[in-house]
């Protein structure tokens, strides 16, 4: 096929994912709602436990930020954003399944690899989109229009942040096709992510082998970086460049890798069959 | 009074259903007054195509689904008042491939319902070997099976095996044959024929009118909630049924216009009453008329008409009606009422 | 009389032992959902040791700690019969129950007996990591006869709770984890996650009504001597009192439910 006809079916990809996303929202108006309050429900349960057992002052300085609430809301819809990213990618790989629609999609014309790039796109977007849509009237009502800004950017380092994540989402999504289970098998990849990228606690806390971990992990930096934009001094900003590498570098490996993992799956379900 | 003869009795069976919701909310009617009677020892086969009401009359039989009104009795007792005893006496099998545990295999789901029944245990295990023998689940080794492994033709013995095991009186059965493989479904239909030959009762719904016609003793044709045909399958297709039907063989030459005899045949014969299949070099043609006019002069018309569209005729012949043609005929009837 | 209660127990026990094969055949499964609660547990248990000055971790580990076993106490049964009662009518299985004269309750609440071992496993991972992060044991416990108890009153709660989201799921044809908009609630301002005397005071209330905060009372008692609200037998005859109503809810919300599957089939309360 010629490279135009690519672009021409991977658009069109794009348009029939995003059509479909819109739709969900508007035709289930609960979930959409449900969505929108989520980051808040984070926030609250963490601030209500935490200060029942301890205090904010504290929580601020295991934290180093100015403003505890702003960076909780801020953390949450980092926090979701990721899960969003997965969760979809995951889910939608079994709803095709699910749908009995799945040996159609993977055997069609444009190759399996292309669809979930295309739809991992969109459905970034989406899920950045509605997190920061959720927390952004607080932002604007705790900290006024500079701290609205600041969000600006770190929505944009989260966009880059979340490169990475589609690759692992990806590869996760296709591994529980392979593996013949009811359930979605890889359901522990959210909250490992949680846990070990240290959204609402101090890295320092967890054991040695989860800190090692967190290392590996594209949203530790994200959550740094947004300590920093959120701190706004300007001698370091220069790490923000350094996040922004790392995302380079994470991205270029883990959707490399994750690309040649796909690759090696659409053959072995072409050859062995998709369970269904 | 009910006599003693008749093991089911249904009297005018109304069933709505709610669909939609809020403003949009309408009513179906899925029966219409369903009567029909089936005596001891008999087989007795509802026959309709789908959405026709045969699940919900066979839900109302076996005391699952309250009906609106009218009245139901098996063995004497009414299914909404007397269900538990009812249900002591009736064996149920509502589809071919729902209504086990997905995780246990065949035998431990027999164990299991056995004991939900309260069949004593030191019983049961003897039981259950029987009827999985019977079955013929032994016989292809899927006895230790888990369920969601298993093959529809499994699934359907599984089906059967269950209601043995309760040594009901009553059989009643929703589709049992839907989908199967023709192994399975001919050991379904030969068990229940021998099942009956025990003098025991069988209630079973199908839409596949072969079946009906060698199975049963009595059909009765359901068609939008109402009956609107019963008797044995001999009598329904010779006395009712004012249908001929006469097949044809011919032979396809170089200038033969298949299109050109279809237009052809379509001024000749009713919509519908046409079937044409390609064999190979051969046409097979198949026309139903109607018994009052004369036969002969139909087969001439066909002789004619391929003639002119190059066919050789091979064969004519005229044949006893299926039970598919009385049930074309009694659809489409009742479709224009 | 008797006749029937032994039937009744006869089929609870062949119920929860087909539940345990199913368990059992599912293991992978199992060992997956305790991960992924045991992931959850962590991240909420880290975040408010954030808040915590580590000199009080000795205290404050373990009464965390339990809060969230009863958090995943509350939460397994929602799943276990919540998510399952759609297969329960869907695969058919409800309409061979009710020919067999078995009761549906029974086989949806055996289903939480076994489905509490993903619970115990999550617990254990959750102390293990714990005790490595933060070098004090979170299983030394004051009374651990009374820690036992309140365990089992709150998933007795958490089995009647998710009954009646399950069976108001049938009647409103919603899938029944969507009606759990009470649980996350319960757990943090309804004295769970928080106890009772540290609640702001209009929430209080909330707190005393809320079903979990008695046996979670208990279970702080238990594990540090922590004074109840209610005090000791206070407590204990709230618990009692609670679950006794929401076994009553139970049985008026099943009530509802099954007329309508009566009149309307399993195709009338199931949601495909
Ligand atoms: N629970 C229900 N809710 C709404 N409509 C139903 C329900 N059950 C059956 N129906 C409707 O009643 C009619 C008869 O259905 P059914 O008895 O299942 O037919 P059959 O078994 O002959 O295919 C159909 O139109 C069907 O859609
Ligand atoms: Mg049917």
């Amino acid at each position: 096929m010629p490279l135009g006809e690519h672009a021409r079916i991977f658009a069109t990809i794009v348009k029939a994912e995003a059509s479909f996303r819109i739709m969900e929202l508007k035709r289930n108006p609960i979930f959409t709602i449900l969505s929108l309050v989520w980051p808040y429900l984070m926030l609250v349960s963490i601030y209500v436990l935490g200060t029942s057992y301890g205090s904010i002052e504290r929580f601020e300085a295991a934290m180093k930020v100015d403003d505890p609430i702003l960076f909780l809301a801020v953390a949450s819809a980092i926090a979701f954003t990721a899960v969003g990213v997965i969760d979809y990618t995951t889910n939608s790989i079994l709803w095709h399944r699910w749908l009995g629609t799945l040996p159609y999609v993977i055997m069609s014309t444009p190759s399996f690899t292309a669809y979930m790039i295309a739809s991992g796109i969109v459905v970034t977007g989406f899920a950045i989109a509605m997190n920061y849509i959720s927390i952004s009237p607080l932002i604007l009502v705790i900290g006024g229009f500079e701290s609205f800004y600041k969000l600006m950017i770190i929505v944009g380092i989260a966009l880059l942040g979340m490169v990475p994540l589609a690759g692992i989402a990806a590869v996760a999504g296709l591994l529980s096709i392979i593996v013949k289970e009811e359930g979605n098998v890889l359901g522990f990849l959210n909250p490992l992510l949680l846990l070990v990228s240290g959204v609402f606690y101090p890295i320092e806390i967890l054991p040695r082998i989860l800190a090692l971990m967190s290392k590996l992990v594209p949203v530790t930096y994200l959550v740094e970086t947004a300590k920093l934009v959120a701190a706004f001094q300007a001698t370091e900003v220069k790490i923000i460049y350094i996040a922004l590498y790392v995302f380079g570098l994470m991205a270029i490996v883990y959707n490399l890798g994750g690309g040649m993992v796909i690759a090696m799956l659409e053959r072995h379900a072409q050859k062995r069959g998709v369970s269904m | 009074m009910i006599k003693a003869e008749e093991a089911i009795v249904a009297r005018d069976l109304r069933k709505r259903f709610p669909v939609g919701m809020g403003l949009r909310r309408k009513q179906v009617e899925a029966l219409k007054g369903v009567t029909f009677t089936v005596r001891r020892g008999e087989i007795y086969a509802l026959l309709g195509p789908n959405g026709a009401g045969k699940t919900t009359t066979v839900r109302i039989i076996s005391t699952l689904l309250l009906p609106d009104s009218g009245e139901a009795r098996v063995l004497g007792y009414d299914v909404v008042k007397d269900r538990w005893e009812v249900r002591k006496r009736i064996g149920v099998m509502l589809s071919v491939e729902r209504g086990f545990y997905w995780k246990l295999t065949a035998r431990e789901n027999l164990y299991y319902f056995g004991r939900i029944y309260g069949i004593p245990k030191r019983k049961l295990l003897g039981k259950i070997e029987e009827v999985l023998d019977l079955v013929g689940l032994k016989e292809i080794g899927a006895e230790d099976k888990p369920y969601e492994e298993m093959s529809l033709g499994m699934k359907a013995r599984l089906g059967l095996a269950r209601v043995l095991l309760k040594d009901p009186e009553v059989l009643i059965l929703d589709e049992p044959t839907l989908g199967l493989d023709p192994p399975s479904a001919r050991m379904i239909r030969s068990m229940l024929r021998s099942l009956a030959d025990e003098g025991r009762t069988v209630l079973v719904t199908t839409h596949n009118m072969y079946e009906a016609e060698i199975l049963s003793d009595k059909v009765g044709i359901i068609v939008s909630g109402r009956i609107v045909m019963e008797g044995t399958p001999s009598s329904l297709k010779r006395t009712v049924y004012k249908v001929v039907p006469i097949s044809f063989r011919l032979k396809i030459t170089p200038m033969a216009d298949l299109e050109g005899l279809r237009t052809s045949l379509g001024m000749l014969v009713e919509a519908g009453r046409t079937s044409i299949t390609v064999n190979g070099d051969e046409v097979r043609l198949r026309i139903v008329i109607p018994r009052v006019e004369r036969e002969e002069s139909y087969i001439e018309a066909v002789t004619r008409i391929s003639y002119e569209k190059g066919f050789k005729l091979l064969e004519a012949r005229v044949e006893e009606p299926s039970l598919e043609d009385v049930f074309i005929e009694v659809s489409s009837r009742a479709a224009a009422n | 009389m008797i006749n029937t209660l032994s039937r009744a127990l006869e089929q609870a026990a062949v119920m929860t032992w087909a539940h345990f094969k199913r368990a059992w055949r599912m293991k992978y499964n199992m060992v997956n959902w305790a991960i992924i609660d045991a992931l959850w547990l962590l991240i909420f248990i880290f975040a408010g040791l954030a808040f915590t000055p580590p000199e009080y971790y000795p205290r404050v580990v373990p009464i965390l700690f339990f809060s969230m076993v009863l958090w995943s106490l509350m939460s397994t049964p929602i799943w276990a019969i919540g998510n399952w009662v759609r297969f329960y009518i869907n695969i058919g299985l409800i309409d061979e129950h009710e020919l067999a004269g078995a009761s549906h309750v029974a086989f949806l609440a055996t289903r939480s007996i076994p489905s509490t071992i993903i619970s115990i496993i999550s617990a254990i991972a959750v102390g293990t990591i714990l005790y490595l992060a933060t070098g004090v044991n979170p299983l030394r416990v004051g009374n651990i006869p009374l820690l036992l108890f309140s365990m089992v009153m709150v998933l007795s709660m958490a089995t009647a709770y998710a009954l009646i989201i399950a069976f108001a799921g049938m009647k409103l044809k919603v899938p029944a984890p969507m009606l759990d908009i009470m649980n996350i609630a319960f757990f943090f301002i309804g004295g769970v996650a928080v106890d009772v005397d540290n609640i702001p005071w209009p929430l209080t209330i909330v707190a005393v009504l809320t079903p979990y905060s008695h046996p979670a009372e208990l279970m702080r008692y238990a594990v540090s001597g922590f004074p109840p609200y209610l005090g000791f037998a206070g407590e204990v005859l709230a618990s009692i009192i609670f679950l006794a109503l929401l076994a009553a809810i139970v049985a008026v919300v099943y009530r509802i439910a099954y007329t309508d599957y009566r009149s309307l089939g399993a195709r009338g309360v199931g949601l495909t």
